[in-house]
């Protein structure tokens, strides 16, 4: 009888370390996808914000559904969203005329977490000055 | 009484080195799992700058070879997989903006045996 219990107890015991490193590696894989993701998501802010300095005309283009799912595609991103505006009266080399808001969805251990960042930037004065 | 006691002491013996037995293996393979990950994380972060500064190269107006030979030589810092990395450059569209478009890939074999690609793209105006 004693013999069959200590069994049981091994049997959960082990069943315990499974369960403890299968979630080790499930939050060991999730962190490092949410680190890559965090570096793509600032890789698109820059590159939509440097076109739009260089390009103001171009902000609309940036805004629809077509060029987010490119995005998305190229930079290896899921459920990216992101809104960028001039503010405000119109892009200006004003140092925060260029606002982006930037959010990508991510999943630690199945839970949703939203990670976003704000980029502010300004049209390139040589634009300006033309 | 001694003899019991001796019993008594092997039989937790054996059954430390059972738990041992069915424990060490997990341990073994979650360290593995996180040596992978800071492995493919740091090759991640090398091909990523090294995206980012050949992009940055065709930004200056330098010419194709010679931004591939030097990404080339960004990738060797910290080079822990066997298989040849890739560059790709190409002429692409976004948001009717004409950019150039530089990719990376270095194909990864784990010690799991997976094999993928690891890429990174970066644009230039």
């Amino acid at each position: 009888m004693r013999y069959k219990l200590d069994q049981g107890n091994a049997i959960i015991e082990f069943l315990i370390y499974v369960l403890v490193a299968a979630t080790f590696t499930q939050i060991f894989t999730d962190f490092y996808r949410v680190a890559k993701s965090i570096n793509e998501m600032h890789k698109v802010g820059n590159l939509i914000t440097s076109t739009i300095a260089q390009n103001p005309k171009t902000i609309d283009k940036w805004s629809s559904d077509a060029t987010k799912r490119l995005l998305w595609e190229k930079y290896d991103l899921s459920k990216i969203d992101y809104s960028v505006q001039c503010n405000p009266l119109g892009c200006s080399n004003n140092p925060e005329s260029i606002n982006l808001w930037i959010s990508v969805r991510t999943s630690i251990m199945g839970i949703e977490i939203p990670i976003s960042i704000n980029k502010k930037a300004a049209v390139s004065r040589y634009l300006v000055y033309e | 009484m001694n003899l019991f006691q001796n019993r008594s002491e092997s039989n937790s013996t054996g059954s430390a080195i059972v738990s041992f037995t069915l424990v060490a293996p997990l341990v073994i393979f979650v360290s593995l799992v996180l040596c992978q990950l800071i492995f493919l994380l740091i090759t991640y972060a090398n091909i990523s700058l090294a995206s980012e500064r050949g992009a940055r190269f065709i930004g200056m107006g330098i010419f194709t070879a010679e931004v591939i030979s030097k990404t080339t030589l960004e990738l060797e810092k910290y080079r822990f997989y066997r298989g040849e990395p890739k560059i790709e450059i190409e002429k692409v569209e976004i948001a009717e903006q004409k950019m150039i478009e530089i990719k990376i890939s270095i194909p990864i074999q784990t010690f799991f045996g997976m094999k993928f690609d690891l890429t990174s793209t970066s644009h230039a105006l």
